[in-house]
C-alpha cells in the first residue's frame, strides 16, 4: 500500500519510539519526517491523548540510588524495556569493587519528565573525596539523548525542575537553593545553552523540597515541588510551590485543606489531565489508604478535585512513590521494614490487584535504597537539537578534572541532520585536550595493577564522630566473579550478583560547608570503615574516571556524553 | 425495519459506492461521516443517492457496518464498544485496512480512522525495516554507507 502524507503521520504518530528509530532507515522520506521537531510535538500529542484512562502512561521509570540504575517498564505489560545504569564511560575497567555509588559520592535525583526528558543532578566527588562538581543532564531515554548542561560550579542549589517555556519553546532547567532565605534562582535555557541568574520572587527559606513534578502537556510550562512552610515550630503544612518556565517567577497554591497537614506523598504526572495529580498517603506509620487529587488550576486561588480513594490492607508497604495501573492495581516498591528499620532492604517492585487485593511481585531487579518510580509517555524529542546558540568557550577554558568541563553531545539525537553537528563548538585544542586526557586515563587503567594494596589509610579517613563532621553512605559490593567482558552485563547477572556478594557500606568523613543537603548520614559499623580503608585507593581511582548513562547490554557508542 | 416518520433521525439516506452499489442507511448513521454531513447540508433532494466517488461498495459496506454500531447509542458500554472495534479490525487483511483507512479519511469519520491508523500501527509496530518498505511498496533510496550510518547511530533499535 501507498499512503498519503497525512495517513502516513497518522499512524507513525502512534508507534513507539524504538520503533520510530528504527524506521528512520526505510527511506529518506521516512528519516527526515520522523526526525522532524514538528512530527515529535505530533507524536507525543497523540501518544498523550491516545491513554485509556488519565492516570495511564506508556513507560515507568525507577530509580535506584547506590546501585546507579534506572529500569523503564512497559506500562502495557510490566515488562522490562530497559535497563541504564551510570559507569564509567570508558570500557569497562577491572576492579575488585563493583561499582556501586562509589563514583558519585552524594545521592543522584530525577526531575520530571517534561515532554518525555528528564533531568538528572547528581554530585560527583573531588579529588580529597569532598562533594565537587554538581552534574546536570538532560535525558530522553526514550531516544537514549543525553545532554549535559554546562558546568554550575559555584553555584549551590538543593532543588531542580524542568519545564517547557511555551512563549518562547525553550527547554529550561531551575535550579535553587532551598535552604536560604533567598529568592534568587539560577535559570538554565536550553535553547541559548547558558545560565543566567532570576529573582523569582518568592522566599522558600528552610527545607528544600523532595517531591517534584513537571506538567504532563506538551506545552506544560509548570515545574511543581510540594515545600513545607514550616513557619512554625512542628507545623507540618505544606503547599505546592510552582515555577513558571514562561513568566520566570514562582507560584504558590494551597494543599487540599484535607491534605494540609501532609506526612507522606507524592506527584505524578497525569497523562491526558493538564495539571499534576497529589497522591496523598493517609495514616501514620501504617499506611491505611491514598487519596488522589488533581489541581484545577495553579495559584492562590488554585483548587483540588478529590479523583479517588483507594483503600489498602495490611501487609502492602508502601514507600516512595506508587504508580496507578490501568483503573487495575497499583504498582509499588516495598518500604523499607519499619520494625526492623532495616538499612538496605531489598526490595520489590509489586503489583497490587484493587479488586482481588492480591499482591504479586513482579520479580524485576530492583535496587535496593533510595528509588523513584515515575509514569510517563515516551518522547521522540531532540534534546540537541532545541539548542538554537552554540556557547563560545573562551580559549583558556580548559577541561580541569579527566573530561569534566568538555561538553560532549551524544550525536544519536534525532534530527541532527537539521542542525549544525555540535562537535564545531569545540576548539582544537580542547579537543586535543580532551582526547589526551582519555588517552592518560586508559594509560593508568592499563598500568593498574590487578592486585590491590591492602594497606590502612588511616590519613585518608577521618574517624567519624567529630562535631562537625557527617557522614556519606558508601555502598560497595565485592566482586565475587571476575569483571564481565563487555556489554554482558545482564539483569539476572546483577541478581545473582546482589545475592551472592556481600554488600558492605563504607562512609566518607565531610566537612558541614560542603555537606550537599540531600545527603543522609547513618550509624557506621566497623567493618565498613575498614572496608573503605582497604578499598580507598580504587575507590579515588574509580571516581576520576569519565561517566555516561549507558544502557546494559549495549556496547558503548563511541559518541557519548560523558561528566 | 423499525421506523418512526416523525423522527428526523429516521430519515433514509443513499449512498452510492464507486462501483455502483447502493446502500440505504439511517441518516444518523451516515452522519458520522462529516463529508457526507456537509454533502446533505448543501442537498435539495435527500433521496437521490449520495455518492461516495472514491470507495467500493465491499468497503463501503464494512463502513457502514461500523457506523451503525456507533450510531446506536447506550446499548453498549465503553468496554464493550472497545471489544467490539478490536474484533471489527482484528478481521481485516492489510488490503482491506489499507481502503478503509482511505475511505475513513476521505469520509472523514474520526473514530474509524483512529481505529485503524492504531491497528495499522499495531501491526507494523515490531517490523523490521525490509519489512516495511515491503508493506507499503517504499523503494530505499539510501546507499549501503548511508543505510549503515544510520543504524549504527542507534543499534540498540534494530536488534529484533
Amino acid at each position: 500500500m501507498e499512503l498519503q502524507e497525512d495517513l502516513l503521520i497518522e499512524i507513525l504518530a502512534r508507534l513507539p519510539v524504538t520503533s520510530l528509530i528504527g524506521f528512520t532507515c526505510v527511506c529518506k522520506y521516512w528519516l527526515s519526517l520522523i526526525r522532524s521537531p514538528e512530527f515529535a510535538t505530533r507524536h507525543y500529542t497523540t501518544r498523550i491523548n491516545s491513554r485509556k484512562t488519565e492516570y495511564d502512561h506508556d513507560s515507568l521509570l525507577t530509580r535506584f540510588f547506590p546501585g546507579l540504575s534506572f529500569t523503564i517498564f512497559s506500562y502495557e505489560n510490566l515488562s522490562v524495556k530497559t535497563v541504564f545504569k551510570i559507569r564509567p564511560a570508558v570500557p569497562e575497567p577491572i576492579s575488585h569493587i563493583r561499582i556501586g555509588h562509589c563514583d558519585i559520592l552524594s545521592n543522584f535525583f530525577i526531575y520530571g519528565p517534561c515532554n518525555g526528558i528528564f533531568l538528572v543532578t547528581l554530585w560527583r566527588v573531588d579529588t580529597n573525596d569532598l562533594v565537587g562538581e554538581t552534574v546536570l543532564l538532560l535525558w530522553n531515554p526514550a531516544t537514549r539523548e543525553v545532554f549535559k548542561l554546562p558546568d554550575t560550579e559555584g553555584i549551590k542549589s538543593t532543588c531542580a525542575g524542568v519545564g517547557f517555556d511555551d512563549i518562547t519553546n525553550d527547554y529550561k532547567v531551575v535550579i535553587f537553593d532551598g535552604t536560604t532565605n533567598s529568592s534568587i534562582v539560577h535559570l538554565y535555557s536550553l535553547a541559548a545553552n547558558s545560565w543566567r541568574e532570576v529573582d523569582a520572587g518568592f522566599n522558600f527559606g528552610g527545607h528544600p523540597p523532595e517531591i517534584s513534578v513537571s506538567d504532563p502537556t506538551p506545552n506544560g510550562r509548570m515545574h511543581s515541588w510540594i515545600i513545607l512552610k514550616h513557619t512554625v515550630r512542628y507545623d507540618r503544612s505544606c503547599s505546592l510551590l510552582s515555577f513558571d518556565m514562561a513568566d520566570e517567577v514562582f507560584v504558590e497554591t494551597p494543599l487540599p485543606g484535607e491534605t494540609s497537614e501532609f506526612r507522606r506523598g507524592f506527584l505524578q504526572q497525569s497523562s491526558n489531565n493538564k495539571y499534576p495529580t497529589l497522591y496523598n498517603l493517609d495514616g501514620e506509620r501504617c499506611i491505611r489508604g491514598i487519596s488522589i487529587w488533581v489541581l484545577k488550576e495553579y495559584g492562590p486561588t488554585g483548587y483540588w478535585t478529590k479523583q479517588h480513594y483507594i483503600s489498602l490492607p495490611d501487609g502492602v508497604s508502601l514507600g516512595h512513590d506508587v504508580v496507578l495501573w490501568k483503573n487495575e492495581g497499583i504498582l509499588y516498591i516495598n518500604d523499607d521494614d519499619p520494625d526492623t528499620m532495616k538499612w538496605y532492604p531489598r526490595d520489590e517492585v509489586n503489583l497490587y490487584n484493587l479488586r482481588t487485593q492480591e499482591k504479586k511481585s513482579l520479580h524485576v531487579p530492583a535496587d535496593y535504597g533510595y528509588r523513584s518510580f515515575i509514569g510517563y509517555t515516551e518522547s521522540l524529542v531532540s534534546i540537541a537539537k532545541c539548542v538554537r546558540q552554540q556557547p563560545l568557550l573562551p580559549c583558556d577554558e580548559q577541561p580541569k578534572h579527566g573530561l569534566r568541563g568538555v561538553l560532549q553531545q551524544e550525536d544519536s539525537s534525532l534530527g541532527m541532520s537539521l542542525i549544525p553537528r555540535q562537535n564545531d563548538m569545540f576548539s582544537g585544542v580542547e579537543q586535543e585536550n580532551a582526547s589526551l586526557e582519555m588517552s592518560l586515563i586508559q594509560q593508568q587503567m592499563s598500568d593498574l595493577s590487578l592486585e590491590l594494596t591492602l594497606t590502612q589509610q588511616q590519613n585518608d579517613v577521618d574517624v567519624p564522630g567529630g562535631v562537625h563532621q557527617e557522614y556519606y553512605s558508601l555502598s560497595l559490593e565485592m566482586a565475587v566473579q571476575q569483571a564481565l567482558p563487555e556489554g554482558d552485563e545482564v539483569l539476572h547477572e546483577d541478581d545473582e550478583d546482589d545475592n551472592k556478594s556481600s554488600t558492605d557500606s563504607a562512609y566518607f568523613s565531610h566537612h558541614r560547608e560542603t555537606q550537599d543537603p540531600h545527603s543522609y548520614w547513618v550509624d557506621y559499623t566497623e567493618d565498613e570503615i575498614k572496608y573503605y580503608e582497604k578499598h580507598g585507593e580504587e575507590i579515588r581511582r574509580l571516581s576520576k574516571l569519565p561517566y555516561c548513562i549507558r544502557e546494559v547490554k549495549q556496547p558503548l557508542s563511541s559518541k557519548l556524553c560523558t561528566f | 425495519m423499525a421506523s418512526t416518520s416523525t423522527s428526523t433521525l429516521s430519515r433514509k439516506l443513499i449512498l452510492k459506492s464507486s462501483d455502483g452499489e447502493k446502500f440505504e442507511v439511517d441518516e444518523n448513521v451516515a452522519m458520522q461521516s462529516q463529508t457526507i454531513k456537509h454533502m446533505i447540508e448543501d442537498l435539495d433532494d435527500i433521496n437521490s443517492p449520495i455518492p461516495v466517488s472514491i470507495v467500493t461498495g465491499t468497503i463501503l459496506s464494512k463502513v457502514i457496518e461500523y457506523c451503525k454500531k456507533h450510531a446506536t447509542e447506550d446499548s453498549d458500554s465503553d468496554e464493550q464498544l472497545k471489544q467490539w472495534d478490536k474484533e471489527y479490525a482484528n478481521n481485516m487483511d492489510l488490503n482491506t485496512l489499507y481502503y478503509l483507512l482511505l475511505a475513513a479519511n476521505y469520509m472523514e469519520i474520526k473514530g474509524l480512522l483512529e481505529l485503524i491508523t492504531q491497528c495499522v500501527a499495531d501491526m507494523i509496530k515490531g517490523k523490521s525495516p525490509e519489512e516495511i518498505r515491503a508493506h507499503f511498496n517504499i523503494k530505499n533510496d539510501f546507499t549501503p554507507q548511508e543505510e549503515a550510518n544510520i543504524r549504527n547511530e542507534n543499534p540498540w533499535a534494530f536488534e529484533n
